[in-house]
Formats: C-alpha cells, structure tokens, sequence
C-alpha cells in the first residue's frame, strides 16, 4: 500500500497505473478468464438466438419410454422415462399406466411431473400390485398447463 | 491508491512511485470474484424456479437479458472506482471476467445440486446456467467492495459519481435486488392479496425508504453531496427519478422471467409495484455497496 504522500503524488487518473499492471506477469491468466467470458456469453447468446430461430411453437409432444421394472415387497415398479419431442414446455404433465388383468380387470396408477421442458426427459415410476411384465401396460400423458 | 476495477485494483498498491510493493497477484482478485459471486447468486441458485426458467425462458429473452448486463457489468465496473478517466477496454476485460467467474461458479454449484445431471440436455443445461451467471456476474463485480481488502475504500466510495452516475448505480442496485425476489411465485401471490390501498401505501413506503437512503446515507456525508441542493430538490432529482427507473428495471426482469405474458394491465402493475419495493431498497443501498 502507498502511503498517504504517494498516494497524493500519484495522478488522479487511476486507469494510468493500469499500465503498471499490464506489466504484471499474471496477467495472461486474466486474459484467459477475459477470452473465455467473451467466449461464454458470445457462444451462449449465439445458441440461445439460434435455438429461437430454429424451434418452433409445436405443443408438448410426450413420449413414455419403460425402463426397468423392480419387483417390491408389496408389488412391483415400472419406471418409465417421459420424453417432450415437442417445441413447447409441459408444466403439471400427468400419467397414467393401466395394466390389464386377464379377467378383464384393470389396475391403475399416475403420476404428475413439475416440468417436462422441450427436448427433455424426466424419470418417474410407477407401482403396481401385478407384474408389469407378465400382463400389457397401456401408458399414456394425460394432460399439462402451460408453465 | 486507484483501484482499476475487480481484478485490476490489486495491482494498484504498486504505484510508479512506489516499485518495492508487491502488487496482489490476479488469482487472489478472481478467488474474491468468486466469493463475491456465491454470496450474491446462491440464494438464486437454491430457488427452483430459478432452474425452471432456465430451462424454459424464452432464447430471446435470456439472450437479451446476457447481451444487457454487459453495459451494467462494464459501468458497475468503472463506476465502483469513481475515476474520472475511462479507460474502457480494461472496464470490459473485468465485466468479461465477472461472465466467466458467473459461469463457472453456476455451472459447478447446479452440478454440485444434482440440478444438472447426465440426462439433463444441453439447451436446458445452458439455460439454467446462463440465468444464474447473470446475478453470479454481478457478484463477482460486487466482491470488490464487499470483500476487497481496500483499507481506502470507505474514502474513495465518497465520491459523487455525477447524477447520471447515481443514477446509474441505482438502476443497478434496483437490477441486483430485483433478480432475487422477481422469479418467485410469491411476488404473483402477494400481487394478489394487495388491494390498490395497499399498493398505494407501498409506493409511499418504497419512495420514503428511498429517500431516507439517498438523503441520509446515499452520499456518505456531507462533503459529497452536492453542493447547494436542498432536500426536495434531492427528492425530485434522484428519488422520484430513481423510484420510475426502477419500476422500469422491474417490468423489465418481470417480462423476461415471463411473468407479464398474458395478464391484465392492472395485474402488471401490481407486481410491478410489489417487485419495486426491493427494487427501491436496492436502489438505494446501492451507494452502500458499490
């Protein structure tokens, strides 16, 4: 720190001493952190424009992939992956499995999901008594809002 | 002693007068960029609705609001020193350095959450993280005062850094406190219980508290201020202006977190007016922390 006395002697420009700074041997590191915030912003603004270029407004488009089903001390679960192939978001997205008991019975449970953005996927389960494997499941979104 | 900016400021104990002080290397300014960055930005990265607009704010909207701050970035820059000269380029090296410290501190802290995962994609990933670099970006400029060890600062802050200055900060000051309380759902819900009585009661609170900073607090004592200007003239001048700015800079973030799509006028005013109380408390203080 300078004392009082050099401080007075200094100009009141401050941005001259940034020469002195310049000078320093540390700072390429700063330029590499100035490089890589420009590359940053310029590359996220760039995507983020080109995104609102090419996406357009289709509705949520979901889609129900099953995954692995795990049998449990009272039944089993299914879990399944919700896919939105759509352009838009689907906020309070419901679903529903029905499995089909071969006496004609069904068995049925849901699930909601907070938010299914475009071109995300989301995981969920979903419990059954019977064994998910051995009878059809019929999955199916039942409905959304607008986030 | 000058300070240049965030990360630049270090090296001005090494004035040319005085070449046998070490000057602070720039890893101790980009670690105090970083600490400046958690504290303004975690609040907003352990709000959800923060991860959920990332994801589905419209690209617009978020481009426009990185594209924005960088003039913010660059003036809170050059206006945290209070020098007369601008030396621009230098400005815009440290507000480049705040985006990136804004990045990497969201991008490690919503990995460190479990927010982002594997099979979260790469426009959603990016989304949220360039939401959070904005207010991450601004704390890292915001850790200089905050937490530089600059024993001259208190004195340096004195300065008046000229109306438009002033006012400049307060729009920054509005633009901080605002991104923090404007993504949640309760500013919607307390728009809703206010009647207009209580909206109105507000506006009176908010200009008062404003104007209590400004007189009282905003210019660090007496020999700042400037000179000849009575307190109504204060009032006029900076809190009624300032007040308007930063109804402004609400509207503003209110409609990029899409908050305005789709409701009445009346409604619109209503959160605008409830988003401004902090937004004036921002303003205000705004001299305080900058």
């Amino acid at each position: 720190m300078p004392t009082p006395d050099e401080k007075k002697d200094q100009p009141t420009g401050g941005w001259d001493s940034g020469n002195d700074r310049e000078r320093q041997p540390s700072s390429w590191c700063e330029a590499v952190f100035a490089a890589l915030g420009l590359l940053l912003v310029v590359g996220t603004v760039g995507f983020l424009i080109y995104r609102g270029i090419t996406s357009g407004t289709r509705p949520p488009a979901i889609r129900i992939e099953r995954r692995a089903i795990t049998p449990q001390q009272n039944g089993y679960v299914l879990e399944v992956d919700i896919r939105n192939d759509g352009d838009r978001t689907a906020a309070a997205l419901t679903l529903e499995g029905e499995l089909e008991l071969p006496d004609g019975e069904k068995e049925t449970s849901d699930v909601s999901l907070d938010y299914v953005p475009s071109n995300s996927h989301r995981r969920a389960g979903l419990f059954f008594e019977h064994d998910p494997a051995k009878h059809p499941v019929k999955l199916r979104a039942k409905g959304y809002q607008e986030p | 002693m000058q300070e240049a900016g965030v990360l630049h400021g270090e090296a001005k104990g090494a004035g040319r007068s005085d070449a046998s002080q070490a000057p602070e290397p720039f890893r101790i300014g980009l670690a105090r960029a970083f600490g400046g960055a958690l504290l303004f930005a975690l609040p907003l990265m352990m709000t959800m609705e923060m991860w959920w607009l990332g994801s589905y704010l419209e690209p617009y909207r978020l481009a426009l609001l990185l594209v924005v701050m960088f003039p913010l970035l660059v003036g809170t820059s050059h206006l945290g020193g209070f020098r007369e000269t601008f030396r621009f380029s230098e400005d815009a090296e440290d507000a480049l350095v705040a985006y990136a410290v804004g990045f990497i501190a969201a991008t490690a802290l919503l990995l460190l959450f479990g927010v982002i995962r594997y099979h979260t994609s790469f426009g959603d990933g990016l989304g949220m993280v360039a939401l959070q670099a904005v207010p991450g970006s601004l704390g890292a400029l915001l850790a200089r005062s905050q937490l530089g060890g600059q024993p001259k600062r208190e004195k340096e802050r004195t300065h008046y850094a000229g109306y438009f200055g002033e006012l400049f900060l307060m729009v920054v000051g509005a633009l901080f406190l605002t991104l923090n309380v404007a993504p949640t759902e309760e500013i919607i819900l307390i728009a809703f219980k206010m009647t207009e009585w209580h909206s109105l009661a507000l506006v009176a609170l908010s200009l008062a508290i404003m104007h209590t900073f400004v007189y009282a607090a905003g210019f660090h004592g007496q020999a700042a201020r400037p000179e000849g200007v009575t307190g109504w003239s204060l009032f006029l001048r900076f809190t009624v202006v300032g007040y308007a700015l930063v109804l402004l800079v609400c509207l503003y973030v209110l409609w990029t977190f899409g908050r305005t799509d789709s409701v009445g006028s009346e409604e619109v005013l209503s959160m605008t007016l409830v988003v401004g109380f902090p937004g004036a408390i921002g303003a205000a203080a705004a001299r305080l922390i900058l």
